[in-house]
């Protein structure tokens, strides 16, 4: 066995790792080579002065310098975490985006179109509604129309579409299609009071002025009258007529013309208090009469006078049609305006009596009744009664 | 073991105090065998905190199932073994200077064997002739001969076998007695 085959069992024998019978064999080869055993001899000599080596302290200033770089070391690889995060959070989200396109790029393209399509479909919902039927907006009214004369009694257009018309062509339509059974107006009221006056009105040529000013001032009151009038108050009368209510005005008109208008407008009130709004849209009783006749009289006692008024129409066999007193605030006087049907052979001798109470500042005459018909052969006297007052100024 | 995985995770989160604590029983070990491996304060100075460093900054790379100590030793033996080479490529011309002097200095120190005793010369001497030694060798010497590390645990650090690292420190051994051999440490007529 060569040297070389002794080496390893030279190694363990050092370190005391080999067995016995490793021990023997080397024994006995060293008692025969001199090489083997001087190298035994060398390596346990180096051994023996590894193991005496002492153990070497740590320079005093290691730890101190090594904890300052340390927690320098931290705060900047803090520093760089944080950027690192960021930069990897980016990262992978890019990469999430791109393997998530590419593994469903179908149905990607698909969310992209629905989005497009309910964009586009919100762009058009949100168009006039002229785009959606696909006119413009001259063919409105058109349309409307049709709606209209196809049945009288539909509805108005919605107010969305007539939104889209100028107030013009509104206007124009609506008086065009509205059906003549609707609720009574008062434009209608005032032209049925005013109807017999203009049938008349040939033959009252100087009193048309003032009955124009009473139907504007009526058509204002009549606007008014609710604020106007503030208190109804039972009015005893003599006889089986009693004048129903007394009604104060604040109204501050002077003329007479004012004065006619504050009396047509309470009697127009009354009825519509009375009969209620069908009542007031039916035709006017005047308007079936066979005449009218307006007499002003202006009287100094002025509850007899009313009293004796309202009975003389009993007395010709007539009846009231209305009775009411006004009080003028502006100068304290009252006026009556009495309505009463008289009996057309007998209008003459009442026109007479009613002169005769007073001051006569209007007058009509009794030919009214030429207009009278058959089937109407009484006269409608319009009476208005103004008690005297210094204060009270002429009428113009 | 417990106390070491919480001071890991401590130190894993920057945490200086708690990775000082956890390697407080090492920085000797790992200093001694860097002075063993250099034969030099300032290189095993540099090279521990080099090392101390390196294992802060590595420690987010441990994993925990395997050994600490293994761990840090690998570390430090690799460091070691990277700066030595490093420092070889630097200080070549005067390394080869110094091999080519090193003989006589190291035989006009052995010519004078009365000057200093036997053991204390004989460590010097293998401290010196220690750093002849290729790093392979020289860090399987130091791990075994002086630090006292076993085949096993050798093996593990250097990520090698049990036979290897035998090997190595059978080359070792040899070639520290031809060293000390010419530098007539040993006596010839032993041969």
């Amino acid at each position: 066995m060569a040297c070389e085959e002794y080496r390893e069992i030279i190694d363990k024998f050092v370190e005391n790792l080999a067995t016995e019978e490793e021990k023997e064999e080397l024994e006995g080869h060293m008692r025969t080579c001199g090489e083997c055993r001087s190298e035994v001899e060398d390596i346990s000599r180096m051994l023996k002065a590894f193991n005496s080596f002492e153990s070497v302290e740590l320079p005093d200033d290691l730890m101190s310098l090594l904890h300052e770089r340390l927690l320098k070391i931290s705060a900047e690889s803090a520093k760089k975490e944080k950027n690192i995060y960021a930069f990897s959070f980016i990262k992978k989200l890019a990469a999430i985006m791109y393997y998530f396109f590419r593994m469903n790029s179908k149905v990607l393209a698909a969310g992209i179109c629905a989005v497009l399509i309910s964009f586009f479909l919100g762009r058009f919902s949100a168009l006039p509604a002229s785009f959606k039927y696909g006119i413009n907006t001259a063919g409105e009214p058109q349309m409307i129309k049709t709606q209209t004369r196809g049945d009288s009694s539909a509805k108005m257009p919605a107010p969305t579409i007539s939104e889209q018309n100028s107030a013009g062509q509104n206007t124009v339509k609506y008086n065009k299609t509205q059906p003549d059974d609707g609720s009574g107006s008062e434009k209608r009221l005032a032209a049925a009071i005013n109807k017999p006056q203009s049938e008349t009105e040939n033959k009252q040529h100087v009193l048309q002025d003032e009955k124009d000013v009473k139907q504007d001032a009526a058509q204002e009151i009549q606007r008014e009258g609710q604020e106007n009038i503030q208190k109804d108050n039972p009015v005893s009368a003599s006889g089986d007529v009693a004048v129903r209510s007394t009604e104060l005005t604040r109204s501050s008109r002077n003329g007479m013309a004012k004065e006619y208008a504050s009396a047509k407008s309470a009697t127009q009130y009354k009825f519509q208090q009375e009969s209620g709004p069908t009542a007031a849209a039916a035709p006017s009783p005047l308007s079936k009469s066979g005449g009218t006749c307006d007499i002003l009289v202006r009287v100094d006692d002025f509850d007899k006078k009313v009293v004796f008024a309202i009975s003389l129409a009993h007395q010709m066999g007539g009846d009231i049609q209305k009775a009411e007193i006004i009080r003028d605030n502006g100068d304290g006087s009252r006026t009556a305006y009495i309505v009463m049907k008289i009996p057309l052979e007998r209008a003459d001798s009442a026109l007479e009596q009613i002169e005769a109470l007073g001051e006569m500042e209007k007058s009509c005459e009794a030919a009214q009744s030429e207009t009278t018909t058959q089937e109407s052969e009484t006269m409608i006297m319009q009476i208005s009664i103004i008690e005297k007052n210094t204060t009270q100024t002429p009428l113009n | 073991m417990s106390e070491e995985k919480e001071l890991i995770r401590m130190a894993r989160m920057g945490d200086v105090c708690a990775f000082e604590r956890l390697v407080s029983g090492y920085e000797k070990k790992v200093y001694n065998t860097a002075y063993r491996f250099f034969d030099n304060v300032e290189d095993a100075k540099d090279v521990t905190q080099e090392i101390i460093i390196k294992i802060f900054t590595s420690l987010k790379h441990f994993r925990e199932g395997s050994s600490f100590s293994t761990w840090l030793y690998r570390i430090a033996v690799n460091t070691c073994i990277d700066f030595s080479r490093k420092k070889k490529e630097d200080f070549l011309p005067l390394q080869e200077g110094f091999d080519e002097n090193a003989s006589g200095i190291i035989g006009e120190y052995f010519f004078q064997p009365e000057a200093a005793a036997e053991s204390k010369e004989l460590k010097k001497a293998l401290g010196d002739a220690i750093q002849a030694l290729p790093e392979d060798q020289r860090i399987c010497v130091v791990l075994r001969d002086i630090q006292g590390f076993s085949y096993m645990e050798i093996g593990n650090i250097l990520n090698c076998s049990q036979g290897t690292v035998k090997s190595r420190i059978s080359r070792g051994r040899r070639t520290l007695r031809e060293l000390l051999l010419k530098m007539e440490l040993f006596n010839e007529k032993n041969v």
